[in-house]
């Protein structure tokens, strides 16, 4: 069963590279395949986000965890016919995720951006998955090691975070707060604790120590792991007109994050500690060595994110791009490699070539992507504390000519990384089940000790990760409801920012949507040198009747929160600049919407002049 | 020599060449004979002074270059029996990790309502009151918890074929993870008893983990109290945020690229040295008063630039025998350094500001058009 979950997952994963991949190479050759809707780069980038996340991680994970847990038991997977229901839930789902979003379906919630209908299919995939991962688990309930630990919550929380999902939003900047829960349920909580749980696993197979053995260290890294990355979905609303103490609280866990990372990471050390030399099996060891650096370099980056300082000086849409990537393409792709090494023997063909090109690849891309942010961040500051230029119109120029040779480097090590996942499958002969041999005696630890159980019982684990989850709900995305400032619409809101349904505006926000605008433009004005003379700065009740507010970081192009009420404002220009960027401004890396009906521009343009 | 080794041997229950090789050890560290030692180990009173010696030398565990190799450390028979030494007995005894034997141990004792020494001494085979009389007839050690340091500080890394080797192939796994547990025991949100009674700490676990696994939730906390609400203007580049426009402005509430210059505070912090000779208040000292219409009587309204001139130029630089209003002879009071040297012109005229507005009590505003500096001088910073 996890091979068939392998399987359709890299089939995914080749199909989110590709995807993914384009959109990169889009953002610094813009005029690549722009000619249709179904390429354009506001459709693919969320379109690959949803393959690689949703599909690839997910299932390859999850498909694993069904290996490490009957590796761990010692039994045969059980509920097999559920599990496979799982399988075709998850895969339908998210292929229709994708889909939709190509043909225009989109959401416009940052993180959930299929419909709800094909979200709806994947969390009922991940249930029944959730269901099979811990029937398997309950029969060693109280002695499922590390791995175990990880494996059974990440599932679980993957599924109520999923469920959480399907809640109709409030409106305004509480809704965003929910997606931003959401998002850290199944993007953060899930992939890092997963990649862990499968690294705990690859570890202790290829280091000869036994994966149930109680580890204290490992339990403080589980519990501090789960407590803070709970919390960490509001990085991308530092500054925004989010509530300043929903803030504080992303701020104060993405600090508390480097518990669980000196926890895990001195732990696995004393795994492999005196004995890295005698591991037969180099390239599992590789493949999580690399997955650790990448999960403990994403949580440096997801504190510098979210620290006031610094995330004031970034660009956003590149720190949170790069993040993305060490998550899923650095920790959580190196962590299913590892754990899918030791599944096949860690003997395949060709690894260290996959190795070293898809290290290459996550290495440069998100490095691309994190100096890139800095060095167009630093001009940003620039411009308007020295008067000079403002980050929107012609002054945009400088924030996209001094990211593009970064653009260039990511998208050509994005296309590295590609190339190393197509010639691996392709050269993938051995299918091997027989593990190599360990070199040195496991060790035997009798597990009739009573105190061996102690730290992490059944009871524990299933208290423990709801209460966890639930206090996480509670404080990011409940609470940030009854706070009245963020629901009380403003002035603006109530003036301009308000669409009737079969208003021509309304039918603009739809477009914006679905060719999704928001990945590249941001809608907020943070009250930093930055974001000098892009007009009022945002506040909660700017957005109380936008449902979904489309805050979000990203800004490729400038920031269109008041780019109405703004000098120089001209319609005709976005109609012109919408249909050929590139004529008044040869700089632009913005997509030709050339495509769109003549009704449709009408309906954007008239949407843009709303935004006041 | 021989003779006491074997001595030592049969106390300790180790081997031989084990002992010896611990003992040499010893003797290395703290400068004295390998004889010594044993005697010392083997109870010899006559070979006493070194070993009194002992416990301070051998305190230093970062010596210890090896992985913390438990494995000689359980035989050693332990001068006072505690529970950690019944648990190394009995972790040598069956071959597991001391922290399993250790909760294994509280959670048999609990069920069997005996006592944890009683289980471990059952599982380490040997008999609890047979093992105190020994240890209280033994010569009391100065620091009973330091005595299975000889063998610790025995260099594992060298090959010994006398050594238990099955132990010797568990314990560099084993013996770091009893370290963690101690680290693990305050944070752990699943505080486990058997954790809380861990032997004592050993080297090769880095102390700084346990720290850092306080202090790193504690400045989370901290920033939580600091900055309940964001940070203040001008922190984390921050700015002000003008309530009607909502336009970002300076702290100061001026337009965003504004710099105000604040010269009265400037002038402030600059009397600072004037105070040693005028004092803090004003009221003089070395220098002449400043106080009590002291300062507007020789430099009145209107004279600031003949202020600034005299606090530049001092009495060793003053081109006239008198200066001032009052026509005051120069050095009459005493000798007036210049400071045209040490302060800007704008330094200089900040500080007469200061001391016109604050001791003399000359209006602010008359005093900056006196002084030269207008009207708060907001200069535009981008004008230019």
């Amino acid at each position: 069963m996890a091979g068939k979950y392998v399987l359709v997952a890299t089939f995914l994963f080749v199909l989110g590279l590709v995807t993914t991949t384009l959109a990169a190479l889009q953002l610094v050759l813009p005029d690549l395949l722009s000619g249709t809707a179904y390429t354009t780069y506001g459709r693919l980038a969320p379109a690959g986000r949803a393959l690689l996340a949703s599909g690839w991680l997910t299932l390859a994970g999850l498909g694993l965890s069904f290996y490490v847990l009957s590796q761990i038991t010692g039994q045969e997977l059980r509920r097999k016919r559920l599990a496979m229901t799982a399988l075709v839930l998850i895969a339908f789902g998210v292929f229709a995720t994708a889909g939709a979003l190509i043909g225009g379906l989109s959401s416009g919630i940052p993180g959930q951006e299929g419909p709800i209908w094909t979200r709806a299919i994947s969390a009922i995939g991940y249930l029944a998955a959730s269901l099979v991962i811990t029937a398997m688990a309950k029969q060693r309930a109280d002695r499922l090691g590390a791995a175990g630990w990880y494996i059974t919550a990440a599932s679980w929380w993957l599924t109520a975070s999923a469920l959480f999902g399907l809640i109709p939003l409030m409106s305004g900047i509480p809704g965003s707060i929910q997606a931003a829960f959401v998002y850290a349920g199944t993007n953060r909580l899930f992939a890092v604790s997963l990649a862990v749980g499968l690294l705990y696993f690859a570890f202790s197979k290829i280091s000869g120590v036994d994966p149930t053995e109680p580890r204290p260290l490992a339990a403080l890294g589980f519990w501090s792991l789960t407590l803070v990355w709970a919390f960490m979905g509001g990085v991308e609303l530092i500054y925004s007109a989010s509530p300043d103490w929903y803030e504080t609280l992303t701020i104060a866990f993405a600090i508390a994050a480097f518990v669980p990372l000196l926890a895990i990471v001195m732990d696995l050390g004393l795994m492999l500690k005196g004995r890295t030399a005698s591991i037969p099996d180099r390239a599992t060891l590789r493949y999580g060595v690399v997955a650790g650096l990448a999960l403990a370099t994403a949580t440096i980056v997801n504190f510098l994110a979210a620290w006031r300082a610094t995330s004031g000086a970034v660009q956003y849409s590149t720190w949170t791009t790069g993040l993305e990537t060490l998550i899923v393409l650095g920790g959580g792709s190196f962590a299913i490699f590892a754990a899918n090494s030791v599944r096949r023997g860690g003997r395949a063909s060709g690894s260290s070539f996959h190795f070293s090109w898809s290290l290459i690849g996550v290495a440069g891309a998100s490095v691309a992507f994190l100096a890139g942010g800095a060095v167009s961040g630093f001009s940003w500051i620039a411009g308007p504390s020295s008067q000079l230029f403002p980050n929107y119109g012609p002054g945009y120029e400088i924030a996209v000519a001094s990211l593009a040779p970064f653009l260039w480097v990511a998208a050509i090590s994005l296309v590295l990384y590609s190339i190393a996942q197509v010639g691996y499958l392709l050269r993938i002969r051995t299918t091997s089940s027989e593990l190599l041999e360990v070199s040195e005696a496991p060790i035997e630890y009798d597990l009739q000790f009573e105190g061996a159980v102690r730290y992490l019982t059944w009871r524990r684990l299933v208290w423990g990760a709801t209460a966890v989850w639930v206090a996480a709900a509670l404080f990011t995305a409940i609470l940030p409801m009854m706070d009245n400032t963020s629901t009380a619409s403003s002035l603006t809101a109530d003036r301009f920012r308000t669409y009737e349904a079969g208003t021509l505006e309304l039918q603009g926000r739809e477009i914006y949507i679905s060719e999704g605008c928001a990945e590249c433009h941001s809608q907020s004005v943070r009250p930093i040198v930055t974001d000098v003379g892009l007009g009022a700065v945002s506040v909660a009740g700017d957005y109380a009747h936008e449902d979904p507010a489309l805050v979000t970081g990203m800004r490729f192009g400038p920031d269109l929160m008041r780019v109405a009420s703004r000098e120089g404002f001209d319609p005709s220009f976005v109609r012109s600049h919408l249909i050929d960027p590139r004529s008044a401004r040869p700089w632009s890396i913005m997509p030709s919407y050339s495509y769109l009906s003549e009704a449709d521009i009408d309906a954007i343009v008239s949407y843009i002049e709303t935004l006041r | 020599m021989e003779e006491l080794l074997q001595r030592v041997a049969e106390i300790r229950g180790m081997p031989a060449s084990l002992v010896k090789r611990s003992a040499q050890a010893r003797a290395d560290k703290i400068g004295t004979t390998l004889e010594a030692v044993l005697r010392e180990w083997a109870g010899d009173a006559d070979a006493g002074e070194p070993a009194s010696a002992q416990p301070e030398a051998t305190e230093p565990l970062s010596d210890a270059p090896a992985p913390p190799a438990a494995p000689a450390a359980p035989a050693a028979p332990p001068a006072k029996v505690t529970t950690d030494s019944l648990v190394q007995l009995a972790a040598d005894a069956k071959r597991m990790p001391p922290k399993l034997i250790l909760s294994s141990a509280t959670a048999r004792a609990e069920h069997s309502e005996s006592t944890i020494d009683e289980v471990l001494a059952d599982w380490a085979g040997v008999d609890l009151d047979e093992l105190r009389a020994a240890a209280d007839a033994a010569p009391a050690s100065p620091e009973p918890a330091a005595e299975p340091e000889p063998a610790t500080a025995a260099p594992p890394e060298q090959d010994s074929a006398s050594a238990p080797t099955s132990a010797k192939e568990e314990e560099p796994e084993a013996a770091p993870e009893v370290d963690v547990i101690e680290a693990s025991a305050p944070e752990a949100d699943t505080p486990s008893e058997e954790a809380k009674e861990t032997p004592g700490a050993r080297s090769g676990y880095p102390r700084w983990l346990a720290a850092a696994f306080v202090l790193i939730p504690l400045l989370a906390i901290i920033y939580i109290l600091l900055t309940p609400s964001g940070p203040d203007c001008g922190n984390a580049g921050q700015l002000l945020v003008d309530p009607t426009t909502g336009q970002t402005v300076n702290c100061d509430g001026s337009a965003f690229g504004l710099v105000q210059a604040d010269f009265f505070a400037e002038g402030e912090i600059l009397y600072v040295q004037c105070a040693a000779c005028h004092s803090a208040d004003g009221s003089g000292g070395a220098g002449p008063a400043f106080t009590g219409g002291a300062l507007l009587a020789v430099f009145p309204a209107g004279s600031c630039a003949e202020q600034i001139e005299w606090t530049q130029l001092g009495t060793a630089g003053w081109p006239d025998p008198t200066y001032g209003a009052t026509n005051k002879p120069v050095g009459g009071f005493g000798l007036m350094p210049g400071f045209g040297g040490r302060l800007t012109d704008e330094q200089v005229a900040a500080v007469s500001l200061f001391n016109r507005v604050e001791f003399g009590g000359q209006p602010l505003e008359q005093a900056e058009i006196d002084c030269g500096l207008v009207g708060g001088a907001a200069t535009e910073a981008a004008s230019s």
